[in-house]
């Protein structure tokens, strides 16, 4: 009941695409997906979200599907599973062939069997995938007693086994824990020892590594592809993070607008991407194993609506080399030099090869005042030292973090969740209130501030949000929201208000008819956009940027980037850029602090310190950030950091970041180290900086 | 005049767009008219004792019937929609106005003041809703005005205050860290400023629920007190004391004596919910077009 297949006749008048399909399978294929098609059933009408999608996957191999959000990515693994969100969603058209059956023609108890015996799938959110009222063991045992029918000492026995298998210690005491008692990458090994319980034969991963930290990120990855090439199991992993799927897969099938743009081994896809889409994606993104230039490369526009039925090529209206005929004419998807491309375009239309970056044409600061300056502050989150409970319990969030952003400066600001660095910022706007230490706002004290004069600094501060979409109120349209801080804050008339909208839009590069709209008509880089505008609105000097991309798809990414850039080239206002990503922070940034735990680790020019690095987590984090060449994370050792981030409690002793460093001694535990100057401008917080480049310089 | 021609348009385009809504607020002005245009809608005396009618049904003089005093029972349904459509809104709209201004008011400041209001609404909570109309109308008494017994709302307004504030507050602390507030925070307007223009618009769903659904308990409540004797008081036609009366000793011979007031009774409330549904989902941005 519920799915429907219909006959593979209509499936290809459904669609102007056809190829090649003879429907023999061969036998080292595991999952054959045939030219699929889901439907959303909307208000608005029928959405497209999957659109004539075909991809396969040999027993063994890893296959990523990439794509941005929307792209139908998710909706076709999900697919899979018979997973989709009934009655909303329907597959149209299409077979889905599993070792030779067609999933889409089981019945839903027959379903209900392969579900996690035959295929299981890992979700991105580890923090809400487990059932917090179950003990981590229950939920491991649940599909072995299941599905295998095993007994609870049998059960138990395996889920020790896997447990192990995933790198949690201490087994037998973790089964009868509950999830609150994990950490997000804890959980995440978690979700995969659920899904290897049965031993199934594939696992679709959705996202897996998107919501936990890079060097647990790097952990969880790594232990993936092992168990993965061990256990001969297939994968197929979803995301839109390019350094991942060159770290992992042997296919890439690239997905744009519910179609395939590109499919092929991936030493292919990344060294002669095709497609223009592909080309633009890969080009878009900053990355660590370049030079960084001025400005990327994007693309342009924003992805169709799956709404309307488009002529054409879905991405035509957003891709540089279109012509007439992509206009008119969906492109097939066909064979090309070793992988399959749908587009027009032969390969000598293409530009020669993908373009290198244009050379660093270094920013020079025009000015180098002091704008703001950060002295020693310190933040405790909890009782501090009063009430019922005693000053050990207090959460120290920020360490002495001291730092200065001259005029027209980016200082970049990296670390893991929980490191502080938001609180740093949150800071700085009086968002949070400031334990000890003082902030200087050109020459001005936040902290002591008049409640009058605070009104005013925030005029000269403000802040873009890493969640567009949450930093808009949802009631009022984006002309209202720009308008606000214009008569609220500056008194300005509404004539001159109304003009001054106009220019914020067309200065953050929206059309006019966006006023109008309300927060849930725009897309998310468009959302972004009017954040920033609404910052500019109020004429700062300084802008504490708080992961503003990071919410983002990766083409929408590098448009937002480089729109900060002009107007800090225009406007010489000043960003705090808070990131965790550590490519686009050394895209940006003029100067980059590290912080790891509430305190700097490390701070210096941004290029010294990506060529440089003298502490041993920055290192590790910059170790850990995956880069889009199958070639360097292949032979990528990886100097990977075990173990993961605790919290911070008044009163530690010794460095925080021993118990994880791959360099640490006896002494570390006992010394604090200072955050001391190794070489001009160049600061760690680190006994053995110098060994650090000992080592570094042996390597 | 423009300003006419856009309040026509909209109510244009609610109708269009919320065909439940505008037959709830079609139901709700209809018994408000018959409720101010009462003596127009019927020409018995809802007063007015008939030995003469006693216990007859439904007729084509007594369209819904008589009581046992022979008073006529659709004339006293319209009567009585005067109290219990100024009863139930006014209490309501009292009630959850100041539930949600505390409740607002005590999320966003948070810490001891928090504490303390909460404490205080926990008290009030833990008063049976009836038991504590019952004493606040026994404490006041009665003061009149325009033919209202305006002690009998605050009566019914009172134990709607911490309910409303419990959901209105709750409403607002998700609020509260939601990166928006933070960026008006951010942009250094004034804290009342934030309540109204930021917070309160988007705790308006759950509080025009709250609204519609406590206009019915109010009528509801008013019912009950009557029927104690607290509230409206014979022969005073009202909703719920034509329930309560001796129509239930005559349930069998006499039904109608139950039906109707009942039935006036589930379709205002009806209504109201209708219309506040509707209201909510018109006045939210995402679901307007």
């Amino acid at each position: 009941m519920g799915h429907s297949t219909v006959s593979q006749k209509q499936t290809q008048e459904g669609n102007g695409e056809t190829r090649p399909v003879d429907g023999s399978v061969s036998d080292d294929c595991l999952l054959y997906v045939d030219q699929l098609r889901v439907e959303f059933n909307t208000a608005r009408g029928h959405f497209r979200a999957v659109d004539g999608v075909s991809w396969s996957v040999n027993k063994g191999e890893t296959l990523a599907l990439v794509g941005e959000s929307g792209c139908g990515k998710s909706v076709s693994a999900l697919s899979v599973m018979r997973l989709l969100p009934r009655p909303a969603a329907s597959i149209v058209g299409g077979r889905i062939l599993f070792d030779g059956c067609d999933l889409l023609q089981e019945s839903d108890s027959e379903m209900r069997h392969r579900r996690g015996r035959d295929i299981s799938m890992i979700f991105q959110d580890p923090m809400t995938s487990l059932n917090p009222v179950l003990t981590i063991g229950d939920q491991i045992t649940e599909p072995l007693r299941n599905h295998l029918g095993m007994s609870v000492e049998q059960a138990r026995h395996r889920a020790v086994e896997l447990l192990a298998m995933v790198g949690i210690n201490d087994m037998e005491t973790r089964l009868d824990q509950y999830p609150h008692q994990f950490s997000g990458g804890m959980r995440q090994r978690v979700m995969i020892a659920i899904g290897l319980a049965c031993h199934p034969r594939l696992i679709i991963a959705d996202e897996p590594t998107t919501a936990l930290d890079v060097t647990i990120q790097a952990q969880i990855l790594e232990m993936m592809r092992d168990l993965t090439r061990r256990l001969g199991i297939t994968l197929v992993i979803i995301t839109h993070n390019l350094g991942i799927v060159a770290r992992y897969a042997d296919k890439v099938a690239v997905m744009y607008a519910g179609r395939i743009v590109e499919q092929g081994p991936a030493d292919r896809i990344f060294k002669a991407p095709r497609h223009p889409y592909t080309r633009g994606l890969l080009r878009s993104v900053p990355r660590l194993d370049r030079a960084r230039g001025a400005l990327l490369e994007t693309i342009e526009g924003y992805p169709p609506n799956l709404y309307d039925k488009h002529q054409g090529c879905y991405f035509a209206p957003r891709c540089d080399l279109v012509t007439d005929q992509c206009l008119h004419k969906a492109p097939l998807l066909i064979a090309s030099r070793g992988h399959e491309v749908a587009c027009h375009l032969s390969d000598n239309a293409l530009p020669a090869d993908v373009k290198p970056f244009a050379e660093g044409a270094e920013r020079e600061l025009a000015r180098s005042d002091v704008l703001l300056e950060v002295a020693h502050i310190n933040k405790y989150f909890g009782g501090a030292g009063k009430g019922w409970f005693s000053p050990a319990t207090a959460l120290h969030a920020v360490k002495d973090v001291s730092f200065t952003i001259k005029r027209g400066e980016t200082l970049g600001l990296v670390g893991e969740s929980g490191c502080g660095k938001t609180t740093v910022g949150r800071m700085i706007l009086k968002l949070e209130s400031t334990n000890s230490g003082d902030i200087r706002f050109d020459g001005e004290s936040v902290i002591t501030a008049t409640a009058a004069r605070i009104r005013a600094l925030r005029q000269r501060i403000q802040v873009i949000f890493q969640d567009p979409y949450a930093s808009l109120n949802p009631r009022m349209t984006m002309g209202e929201t720009l308008l606000e801080p214009l008569i609220q804050c500056l008194a300005l008339p509404p004539k001159a208000a109304q003009d001054r909208v106009n220019e914020l839009i067309d200065q953050v590069g929206l059309l006019r008819d966006v006023k109008d709209r309300f927060p849930h008509q725009l897309s998310g880089g468009q959302r972004q956009r009017i954040g920033i505008a609404r910052a500019l609105a109020f004429g700062p000097d300084l802008i504490v940027c708080d992961e503003p991309v990071s919410a983002l798809d990766v083409s929408i990414q590098g448009q937002i980037i480089n729109l900060l850039a002009k107007i800090q080239a225009r406007l010489g206002v000043s960003y705090l850029f808070i990131a965790h990503d550590l490519a686009v922070v050394r895209h940006i940034s003029h100067r980059v602090i590290v912080m790891y735990r509430g305190k700097v680790v490390e701070e210096a020019d941004c290029d010294r310190l990506y060529e440089d690095p003298r502490h041993p987590y920055t290192r590790a984090l910059l170790a850990s950030a995956p880069v889009p060449d199958p070639e360097i994370e292949r032979a990528r050792q990886g100097q990977i950091l075990q173990g993961e981030v605790g919290s911070v409690f008044a009163g530690h002793q010794g460095c925080l970041f021993a118990n994880r460093c791959p360099m640490s001694t006896a002494e570390c535990a006992r010394v604090n180290p200072v955050l001391e100057e190794i070489s001009s401008n160049h600061f760690a917080a680190c006994i053995h900086h110098s060994m650090a480049m000992n080592q570094r310089v042996s390597a | 005049m423009a300003m006419l021609n856009r309040v026509l348009k909209n109510v244009v385009l609610f109708c269009r767009l919320q065909p439940l809504g505008a037959l709830g607020l079609l139901i709700i002005l209809v018994m408000a008219t018959c409720a101010v245009f009462a003596e127009q809608v019927t020409f018995y005396n809802p007063e007015a004792v008939d030995f003469g009618a006693m216990l007859s049904g439904p007729s084509a003089d007594h369209p819904f019937g008589t009581d046992s005093f022979g008073r006529d029972i659709f004339t006293r349904i319209v009567y009585g929609a005067r109290t219990a459509l100024t009863i139930g809104f006014l209490s309501s709209m009292i009630g959850c106005h100041i539930g949600a201004a505390i409740g607002i008011a005590s999320a966003f400041h948070g810490g001891w003041i928090d504490l303390l209001l909460q404490r205080f609404i926990d008290i009030i909570l833990s008063f049976p809703i009836v038991v504590l109309a019952l004493v606040v109308v026994a404490v006041m008494g009665k003061t009149l005005v325009l033919g209202i017994d305006l002690n009998l709302v605050f009566a019914i307004a009172i134990p709607i205050i911490p309910r409303s504030c419990r959901v209105i507050r709750a409403a607002t602390l998700s609020i509260r860290t939601q990166p928006y507030v933070d960026a008006a925070r951010a942009g250094g307007y004034s804290t009342v400023y934030i309540l109204l223009r930021y917070i309160a618009p988007n705790v308006i769903a759950p509080f025009l629920v709250l609204l519609t659904a406590y206009i019915a308990q109010a009528i509801l409540l008013e019912a009950s007190l009557s029927f104690l004797g607290l509230g409206v008081s014979e022969p005073k036609p009202a909703w719920g004391l034509m329930l309560a009366g001796d129509s239930a000793n005559f349930y069998n011979e006499a039904p109608w004596m139950i039906l109707f007031p009942g039935l006036a009774i589930s379709l205002s409330v009806f209504a109201f919910n209708l219309f506040g549904d509707s209201l909510r989902d018109w006045l939210d941005p995402k679901y307007r077009n």
